[in-house]
């Protein structure tokens, strides 16, 4: 008689330990999924963000890989200070922008205005007989074919990148992380037709 | 007990049919993502538009094979040059055809010590006829190889006038001299010699009736350094089945299985090229 009281006493200390036990278990196992979540989350907003500043990174180097080039080209061009002043001033005004630009939208503006100055310059050598009639002149037509191609894709590669941060960091949970956390909301896209111009067409069939 | 065993079964066949769909749609997928072909179990020559002899083909194959060898292990790491020919429908669908996406999805060149050479092609069948060349080079290749190299290599050796308009003959002596700058420039050697007429002479005697090479086969794709590991997984999983059903027994004679699969060095670019 007393086992078995015994016995009904433990069941009934079992189960009332057991409705306290499954709950603070329910509520661990949902902690841990909630704080593994948004260890995850947070970890690819880093990545995400990460991204899109090698993406930069990479339009950046191309754009100073275009400044030397341009550099180079004038400096190829005799006499071309005399009658293509304009040209520097445009160059200038370009580097002065750089220089000054703090957010995408100014380095897109700048990279805008040297585009303009580089097919104004190119207008120029096409125009100079003695630069045409030798081979330099068609190695620097491929080099700056080549540059402006590489930077079209250095821009469409980080603008890709963008559009990924920005999706996620739109939609739930992601929105959830990036104000907790103090991600940027959005990121700004290079768009190529702010500023003066579009980038130059270099056309080397001719 | 007897519902949940047939559950069980229905639920197992459920998933691999469900996986064997999966599987058949990444692998045989076409031209798979946005487009791109996968490289040929060859790695090196892709002739998707059959218009290189047999003869090119095998020359590139064993030039591009060497210049791996010659450099891999080196602080540069392994340099691959990849020759591609594609046919098009239409000179618009030529156009929209981006070296820099078929580049990155082949990841040619170890530390992006990679060269991909693209010739593309407009028409159908027999009738095709050459729309333009494009080279694109990796990143890290950028230094040795530049635009204005790459297009002097162009301008003298692919339109070399002394081969009256051959693809072949322009292919192979702009290859060797891209090999040369590559030998000389990036690793040091002190030449890199060939002979166009022993090339010359080797093309035209070779066998000539080469068809077009096609995307690599879904049994060394499997395989591949490209295919993701879930898609590895599923590959083996789904080939023990087929292997399993059918009896086994013709694993080594299933055609294009070589074992290795693509080669790539998991290298990429940044569309510095030029095209002409």
């Amino acid at each position: 008689m007393n086992s078995e009281r015994d016995l009904m006493s433990n069941i009934f200390k079992s189960k009332k330990s057991m409705a306290v036990i499954i709950p603070i278990a329910v509520v661990l196992v949902l902690a841990v999924a909630v704080l593994g979540t948004g260890i995850g989350l947070h970890n690819r907003f880093v990545g995400l963000e990460e991204k899109t500043k090698t993406a930069k990174a990479e339009v950046m180097s191309r754009l100073q890989q275009r400044h030397d080039k341009m550099a180079q080209i004038v400096a190829a061009v005799e006499g071309l200070q005399d009658h293509a002043e304009d040209i520097y001033e445009m160059i200038t005004e370009a580097r002065a922008a750089y220089t000054a630009a703090q957010t995408t939208a100014d380095y897109a503006e700048a990279d805008a205005l040297e585009a303009l100055a580089l097919t104004q310059l190119l207008a120029v050598v096409e125009d100079n007989p003695d630069i045409t009639a030798s081979s330099a002149y068609y190695a620097y037509i491929d080099e700056v074919s080549a540059m402006e191609n590489a930077l079209a894709v250095a821009r469409r590669d980080f603008n890709n990148s963008v559009n990924d941060y920005n999706t996620a960091a739109k939609k739930f949970p992601g929105s959830v992380i990036v104000s907790m956390f103090g991600f940027e909301r959005e990121l700004e896209y290079w768009k190529v037709d702010d500023g003066a111009t579009e980038v130059p067409i270099v056309d080397f069939t001719d | 007990m007897r519902r949940f065993k047939g559950a069980l079964i229905f639920s197992i066949l459920l998933a691999v049919v469900a996986g064997i769909v999966c599987f058949g749609i990444y692998i045989f997928g076409g031209f798979g993502k946005k487009g791109y072909p996968n490289p040929s179990d060859e790695y090196y020559i892709n002739d998707f538009a059959g218009a290189l002899l047999s003869g090119t083909r095998n020359v590139i194959l064993a030039e591009g094979e060497a210049l791996y060898e010659d450099t891999k292990g080196t602080d540069l790491g392994g340099a691959q040059m990849v020759v591609a020919t594609v046919l098009f429908d239409s000179a618009e669908k030529a156009e929209a055809f981006d070296r820099t996406e078929l580049f990155r999805k082949w990841k040619i060149g170890e530390n992006d010590m990679g060269l991909l050479i693209l010739l593309k092609f407009v028409g159908g069948g027999e009738e095709k006829e050459f729309y333009s060349i494009e080279i694109e080079i990796g990143y890290r290749m950028e230094q040795f190889i530049t635009a204005a190299r790459a297009g002097y290599v162009l301008d003298n050796c692919f339109f070399n006038p002394e081969w009256e308009g051959s693809v072949d003959l322009g292919l192979g002596e702009t290859c060797y001299e891209l090999l040369r700058t590559i030998y000389v420039e990036a690793y040091g050697y002190s030449d890199f010699e060939y002979d166009m007429a022993d090339y010359a002479d080797y093309v035209s005697s070779a066998d000539s009736t080469s068809r077009a090479q096609l995307p690599m086969s879904a049994f060394a794709l499997i395989f591949s350094p490209l295919t993701p590991l879930w898609a590895k997984v599923l590959g083996v999983f789904v080939l023990i089945i087929v292997l399993g059903v059918f009896g086994g027994g013709g694993f080594l004679g299933i055609r294009g299985f070589k074992g290795g699969g693509s080669r790539g060095g998991g290298g990429s670019s940044g569309g510095y090229g030029i095209r002409r």
